[in-house]
């Protein structure tokens, strides 16, 4: 019986692998492999939109993720300018990850939420970040207060921090010149320059030669209208036509010097937060 | 004995039921098939875009196991990528096809020939798109089908129907980028070939027009420029009278204007009031005079393409 038994076993093994050979490797179609298989196919041929839904499907059903469906997928976003969907992998997904690709993967949320300039997620960031990651080597633990005040738009508080920090300077260069060479031109200075003085507003927020040329086209109009006035009599059309447009371009000038210290601010600070993108990209 | 005979069919059963076992797993009738179906669900339900991504998911899984209906699945991505005006993706999944057709039987069948066709169709469309938003300049894309079209019209394996289409669209594809020379070069390769492609009025026809459009010359639009001195003058000379008219009349007033007071010595007038104008709309003049000089000569050129085409289009359609 023993014997029978034993011979049994044998012949199913033996057959077994004798079938092996007819097997083909058949996987499921939504297995997690072959999702994201599927989508490093669609990857790869250029249907980003489809790629990046099948990598999202891969990412939530496995917990044993692939890192490079993950940064495949933060490429599709990147190239298709979807902060929110960094920050959604951010959120979701990091904690799937190792501590090298998590840290890679928050920097980038970071960066994607200071450049949405949402303070109030920005703060839960940060929160969230100061707990949980330990492996930050202190650029982070500078990184996250200064975008904080630059996002609360307190330039002379972050210039501070930068000043006082004494790790890795030469990611905040840059950074900290602006902050330290930010002044914000006021508007109301601007529209009294102005008005005293046609043209100075401009000046004042920078934009010398678009000073001058307003200073020119008033003093044109408003001289041509008083020789016009003295030449055809004040009871003319001539004068009062010309004086017109002197006021016109006068009230247009007090208008522009006020936008100019307002387009002049947001330069400064734009260029500012252009930069702290390039410190959390050069962490990356 | 018995207990030997026993033991053995014993042995023999399992041996035969493990075998069948492992069959049932590599040969089931189509592994994906409820893909498949899921995206035909889809799309009879005009849910396309939901579909082409099971469509494709389907494709996909090909390597794993073949399945039955890869075909109809290509075919499906084609029509859509067409409809959607992606040529260029529909014209990827055409030339898939028809390897897989081209794998399956190995003979011009009457869906590969239809098949042929069809890419010939989708590259045509694909240049009509290309020469409509992108200019003149070819790229990598454009060389490859260049390219197909040139090995399906030359090969002496391909059914004379397919090279005659090749032709043509070839043809069209020279006119619409305006080489009349190629143009030409082509056609006479066609009428050497293929004798009785066309008959002999169209022939005529094709080589008048094609021999006219090479010695159009082109209006100068400096030429506009110098005329337009005279306000309207090189408007006429590009044969928009609509705008002479205008062109005149406007700079006509303003020159009397300013002559006015200037004669009257009124120069606080002229200097403040009329000169800025005057200059503006003399300038403007000389300049609409060279673009309806360009907008002349691509009217003209559009006419005679379109002739071209038109009859080409015609014949091949019969």
């Amino acid at each position: 019986m023993k014997k029978n038994c034993l011979l049994l076993i044998l012949v199913f093994v033996v057959s077994l692998a004798f079938a092996k050979e007819n097997i083909v490797f058949t996987p499921k179609a939504f297995e997690a492999d072959t999702v994201k298989a599927f989508a490093d196919d669609l990857f790869l041929n250029g249907f980003l939109e489809e790629a990046a839904g099948e990598y999202r499907r891969y990412l939530f059903c496995s917990d044993d993720i692939d890192v490079s469906a993950v940064f495949a997928l933060v490429d599709i976003y990147n190239i298709k300018k979807n902060s929110e969907g960094i920050i959604w992998l951010g959120e979701n997904i990091s904690y799937k990850l190792d501590k090298k690709s998590e840290y890679r993967l928050r920097l980038l949320q970071g960066k994607a939420l200071f450049k949405k300039e949402n303070l109030e997620k920005y703060k839960l960031y940060e929160e969230e970040v100061k707990d949980k990651i330990t492996f930050n080597e202190n650029v982070l633990s500078v990184l996250l207060p200064v975008s904080d005040f630059i996002l609360q738009e307190n330039i002379a508080s972050a210039s501070d921090i930068l000043k006082t920090n004494s790790i890795k300077k030469e990611n905040f260069t840059t950074l900290e010149t602006l902050c330290s060479g930010y002044k914000k031109k006021s508007s109301v200075v601007a529209v009294l320059l102005s008005a005293v003085v046609p043209g100075a507003g401009r000046w004042y927020t920078g934009s010398l030669w678009g000073g001058v040329s307003s200073l020119f086209s008033i003093a044109a109009l408003a001289s041509t209208s008083i020789y016009t006035g003295n030449y055809y009599g004040w009871d003319n059309w001539r004068p009062w036509t010309l004086a017109g447009m002197a006021v016109f371009s006068y009230t247009v000038e007090l208008y522009g010097a006020g936008k100019s210290a307002t387009r002049y601010n947001n330069a400064k600070y734009n260029e500012i937060v252009t930069e702290v993108g390039n410190v959390y990209d050069s962490l990356y | 004995m018995i207990r030997f005979i026993k033991t053995f069919i014993i042995i023999i059963f399992i041996f035969t039921m493990t075998l069948c076992f492992t069959e049932t797993i590599s040969n089931d009738d189509d592994f994906y098939k409820e893909v498949y179906l899921y995206a035909k669900t889809l799309s009879d339900n005009n849910l396309n875009k939901e579909a082409s991504l099971e469509y494709k998911r389907y494709i996909f899984l090909q390597q794993y196991l073949e399945g039955t209906y890869e075909v109809e699945s290509l075919k499906w991505l084609v029509n859509f990528y067409e409809n959607e005006k992606d040529f260029r993706t529909a014209l990827d999944y055409e030339q898939r096809l028809l390897k897989k057709l081209d794998v399956l039987e190995n003979e011009f069948t009457a869906e590969y020939v239809y098949e042929l066709k069809k890419e010939i169709f989708i590259i045509q469309q694909l240049f009509s798109d290309y020469l409509l938003n992108s200019g003149f300049e070819k790229d990598e894309y454009i060389n490859m089908s260049l390219i197909r079209l040139n090995t399906l019209a030359y090969s002496e394996e391909m059914p004379e129907e397919i090279r005659v289409q090749a032709f043509c669209s070839l043809i069209i594809y020279e006119v619409q980028n305006g080489d009349w020379h190629n143009a030409d070069i082509v056609l006479n390769n066609l009428f050497v070939l293929f004798p009785n492609s066309f008959i002999d009025e169209e022939k005529n026809s094709i080589e008048r027009i094609i021999s006219d459009a090479e010695k159009f010359t082109l209006k100068k639009p400096m030429t506009a420029a110098y005329f337009s001195i005279i306000p309207g003058v090189g408007q006429i000379y590009a044969t928009d009278y609509k705008d002479a008219l205008n062109a005149f009349i406007l700079n006509g007033s303003i020159f009397t204007l300013s002559f006015y007071s200037l004669w009257n010595l009124n120069f606080t007038d002229f200097f403040v009031f009329e000169m800025n104008p005057l200059y503006r709309f003399y300038r403007g003049n000389m300049y609409n005079a060279q673009r309806d000089v360009y907008k002349y000569n691509n009217r003209a050129v559009t006419e005679y393409k379109k002739k071209i085409i038109e009859i080409i289009s015609q014949c091949k359609d019969n």
